[in-house]
């Protein structure tokens, strides 16, 4: 299947059955997705017809495979297939057919015949300690093998948090010495996409994007796409009106807790963990963990593992209190008028005395009569 | 004179493993061993850690069968602490149990292919408490599986 002169992804598709309008049903899709306007509908209609297929290497570190579990889960069921077609996914070694020495032999084949040119797709990350045999593959460390890959790369994908930044196996003590790929590659362009797994549709639409713009997507100063990590769990869930209204879950099955009200106290990471979780949800739009009831942990965020214990909320910041009746304000404005009539009673009081003090003679010390 | 053959990395599974084997005279294994060459350390890591956390480190093991790691590390929790659970939260667990079970059938081929009716109904009965219709109608998973998995041939 590995072909010097892949076709085009619209070529695959019609060979494999799918209609024309599918295909434009999907670019228009993608590019509401992605935000952009609808022109950009076009130009991913046209990188279909007319670029070939990029071939992906996808390797697997240190990892739980939890990425590519997220990933083959893509929504759009047309989305999913075109994806395994849109790209080559020519050496994957949790869905690929060959195995053993079979499965280096396509890997070192598309390192030589495709240098410069393909994308590496990196799930997982690399043991650094006692020279890397904590992850090895056909005899080789995972280390060596990434630095390989990445030589010849044209750009990197680091999947999930563990490529992006270390995820579990680099929480406290690290017994592995697992290193983020951006900390071992630094020749390279390198875009983090992190999540524990990231979002299926995030996944999908960075490979879009990659392959219809030819560039990399803007990224932020983590190297994350600012599309997707552009805002914070807290910017878009739907429980925020209970936050702002100081209405919070204060243990497991209370009142609260039965009515869907704010976990900020209860450990939520909402408003300091930028994704796309609580506009793009999961399970084809379904929910997101707040939706059943389980505060955010911040897994896109560096080290959230060690920002624990999850379920105490570790940063304290004012309560803003805003579901007050008009009684209630009234109330509040009498009292800030009273307290503010006292204050300047007080602040008089203080400022007489101040003034009674400093009228002292000069040369005995004592105050004037 | 023997024959030492070597498959790794064992591919579609999760995870890194390599397969040894002898073959004697008369070409019969004689020995063999197989070892998974990755090896994070999550049990170092959870040392010293809230308990109540413990799970969410536990499920990481496997990105593919994550539930059953993580019930069976509150289920340790709840051992050593000597916590008796509410008959509602045993029936939540063997839900999700069973959602485990049917989640990857769409995934690992002799899974589903060896559980696909058993795996369909339990998808139904799921899905329509869940009112997840769409979910229904696309979950076949032995039928579906070769082409949407695999890719063209050759991959």
């Amino acid at each position: 299947m590995i072909a010097c002169q892949p076709a085009t992804t619209s070529e695959v598709l019609e060979r494999r059955g799918i209609s024309r309008r599918d295909i434009l049903t999907f670019c228009t899709m993608m590019a509401a997705s992605l935000g952009l306007p609808k022109e950009a509908a076009a130009q991913i209609a046209n990188a279909l017809d007319k670029k070939p297929r990029i071939p992906v290497l996808w390797i697997h570190g240190l990892e739980c495979t939890c990425c590519s579990e997220s990933f083959i889960r893509s929504t759009h069921p047309i989305a999913q297939d075109i994806l395994f077609n849109m790209i080559s996914l020519d050496y994957d070694d949790t869905l690929q057919a060959a195995a053993g020495h079979q499965a280096e032999e396509i890997r070192r084949k598309i390192m030589k015949d495709y240098k410069g040119q393909y994308l590496l797709a990196v799930e997982g990350n690399a043991p650094t300690n006692d020279g890397g045999v904590y992850c090895t593959i056909g005899g080789e460390t995972f280390t060596s093998i990434l630095e390989e890959a990445a030589a010849g790369a044209k750009a990197i994908i680091a999947w999930g948090s563990c490529a992006s930044n270390g995820c579990v196996q680099a929480a406290y003590p690290n017994p592995t010495g697992a290193k983020p790929v951006y900390k071992m590659i630094t020749d390279k362009p390198v875009i983090n996409v992190p999540g524990c797994p990231p979002i299926a549709e995030v996944m999908t639409g960075v490979l879009s994007y990659i392959l219809t713009f030819d560039r990399l997507p803007e990224l932020d100063s983590a190297k994350r796409p600012k599309m997707f990590y552009g805002q914070r769990i807290h910017d878009r869930c739907y429980r925020r009106s209970y936050f702002d209204a100081g209405q919070f879950v204060e243990a497991w099955d209370d009142e609260g807790g039965r009515k869907g009200w704010c976990l900020y106290k209860m450990g939520c990471r909402g408003p300091s963990t930028y994704n796309a979780c609580a506009s793009m949800k999961w399970n084809e739009c379904v929910s997101f963990p707040i939706g059943s009831g389980h505060g955010c942990f911040g897994c896109s965020e560096e080290g959230f593992w060690d920002n624990g214990p999850f379920y105490e909320r570790l940063a304290n910041i004012p309560n803003p209190t805003t579901d007050l009746t008009a009684d209630r304000i009234g109330l509040g404005l009498t009292t800030v008028v009273a307290g503010a009539i006292a204050a300047h009673g007080v602040a008089a009081l203080a400022k007489h005395k101040l003034v009674d003090q400093k009228l002292v003679n000069i040369e005995t010390s004592k105050p004037v009569e | 004179m023997s024959t030492r053959v070597v498959v790794d990395p064992v591919t579609r599974i999760e995870g890194h493993l390599r397969v040894e084997a002898m073959l004697n005279d008369q070409n019969v294994i004689g020995d063999a061993l197989s070892s998974g060459t990755m090896w994070r350390g999550i049990e170092l890591i959870v040392q010293g850690r809230d308990p109540r956390e413990v799970w969410a480190f536990a499920e990481r093991i496997c990105g593919v069968c994550t539930t059953i790691h993580a019930l069976a590390s509150v289920r340790s929790v709840e051992n050593a602490l000597k916590i008796d659970i509410p008959k509602n939260a045993s029936i939540i667990r063997h839900l999700m149990n069973f959602t485990q079970i049917v989640r990857p059938g769409r995934y690992i081929r002799a899974c589903a292919e060896g559980l696909s009716t058993l795996a369909e109904v339990f998808a139904r009965l799921l899905f329509r408490y869940s009112g997840n219709a769409q979910e229904v109608r696309r979950f076949r998973p032995a039928r579906h599986l070769p082409e949407r998995v695999l890719g063209p041939p050759g991959l």
